[in-house]
């Protein structure tokens, strides 16, 4: 089989195809263990790769990165509306409000204005507003006016706008139609007709002719009732 | 008024409810008012204020120019303690009405001048007039004068 090849002149210039037996084993034998070292790689290399998933997975790095106070979203004049417990209603307006991290409703605010549709205004330097609570505090120099006349400053107020109440954190102290007032707290009842004033109530009332003798009245000078 | 010298009423309670359309101010709890140099403290006061000139029931002031205006009458009811510098009176009831000028009280009353004390159920007092006037009602009134006090005028 050696001899008939080598004298046939094709097959000295065409390229040995043929191998030996023992060659080709050989060959098979080294493809063989190249599959073998290819699926290995391939299973190592997915194998790393559902470890890193699983152990991210796991480990800390699966929350989002903590963002601070700074970087927490700021809104520019927010306005929040909503109606009381007797249907009226409210809006509350901010020159910003920004979200509080910790809890999800709630937003501190700075300039907060309350306005009702009894027309009561509370007004506060900074805030807080819980929408979920329905309660809005209000810190620093608070200022409530409402329709029947009376206009209050306290440093401290919490108003609970469901229930139309003004709460005071600190005393209230103010004036209207009956005098000079100061209390812990305050309620706006009956569309304002009705106001309760609540806890240590100091009250100075100015009778109207209050600058005449008592029992006097106008046009009788000698005094007799 | 509660006292004949007028002025401001200054007034401490434990809650005070003020109603705009009646013109009307409720005290409730520990009630103490003081108007010059009379004093009155009682368990509920209601203070009623009288009608601004031009204005209506149905049309009341409002708002801050909307003051209340002059006090039409004061209601007090019990443990009415009323003090002045000439005489201590007590009783279950006490009513002052601007237009008599007069606090009437009522209701197992005593009055206390210096150190003569007199019980009685019925006591008018004129604020003004400073004049006093006590009233047994169904019963007699009954007295008590200190000799050793100085001689009082009683009428």
């Amino acid at each position: 089989m050696e001899a008939a090849r080598h004298n046939d002149p094709i097959s000295l210039w065409a390229p040995r195809r043929q191998l030996t037996l023992a060659q080709a084993r050989r060959r098979s034998e080294r493809v063989k263990y190249l599959r073998y070292a290819l699926v290995g790689a391939a299973a190592v290399s997915i194998g790393l790769f559902l470890g890193y998933i699983v152990r991210s997975a796991i480990g800390q790095e699966s929350r989002p990165p903590p963002v601070d106070d700074s970087q927490a979203v700021t809104m520019v004049n927010p306005r929040f509306t909503g109606r009381d417990a007797a249907g009226q209603i409210f809006t509350i307006t901010a020159d910003t409000a920004k979200r509080r991290r910790t809890r999800d409703g709630a937003v501190d605010l700075t300039g907060p204005i309350l306005r009702d549709s009894k027309g009561t205004e509370v007004q506060a330097p900074s805030g807080f507003y819980d929408r979920d609570l329905g309660i809005l505090e209000l810190y620093e120099d608070v200022r409530i006016s409402d329709a029947a006349g009376y206009m209050f400053n306290s440093q401290g107020a919490r108003v609970h706008v469901a229930e139309d109440r003004v709460e005071g954190l600190s005393p209230l102290e103010g004036q209207g139609p009956l005098g000079d007032i100061k209390a812990d707290s305050y309620e706006i009842l009956d569309g304002g007709d009705r106001i309760v004033f609540k806890g240590n109530v100091q009250t100075v009332i100015y009778p109207s002719n209050s600058g005449q003798p008592a029992g006097t009245r106008e046009g009788d000078e000698d005094g007799t009732p | 008024q509660i006292s004949s010298d007028g002025g401001p009423i200054y007034i401490n309670s434990e809650r005070t409810e003020s109603l705009e359309r009646e013109r009307k101010v409720l005290l409730v709890g520990n009630v103490d008012i003081r108007q010059g140099t009379a004093r009155l403290r009682a368990d509920t006061v209601t203070i009623q204020f009288a009608p601004q000139q031009g204005e209506t029931a149905a049309q009341p002031a409002q708002g801050v120019a909307g003051s209340f205006g002059q006090v039409e009458s004061i209601l007090a009811e019990g443990n009415v303690y009323y003090v002045t510098p000439e005489l201590k009176a007590k009783g279950d009831r006490g009513n002052y009405e601007l237009a008599t000028d007069t606090i009437v009280m009522t209701g197992n009353v005593a009055l206390m001048r210096d150190r003569d004390v007199a019980e009685g159920q019925r006591l008018v007092m004129e604020v003004t007039n400073r004049r006093t006037r006590l009233e047994g009602g169904g019963g007699r009134t009954r007295m008590v004068i200190d000799p050793e006090g100085k001689s009082q005028e009683t009428p």
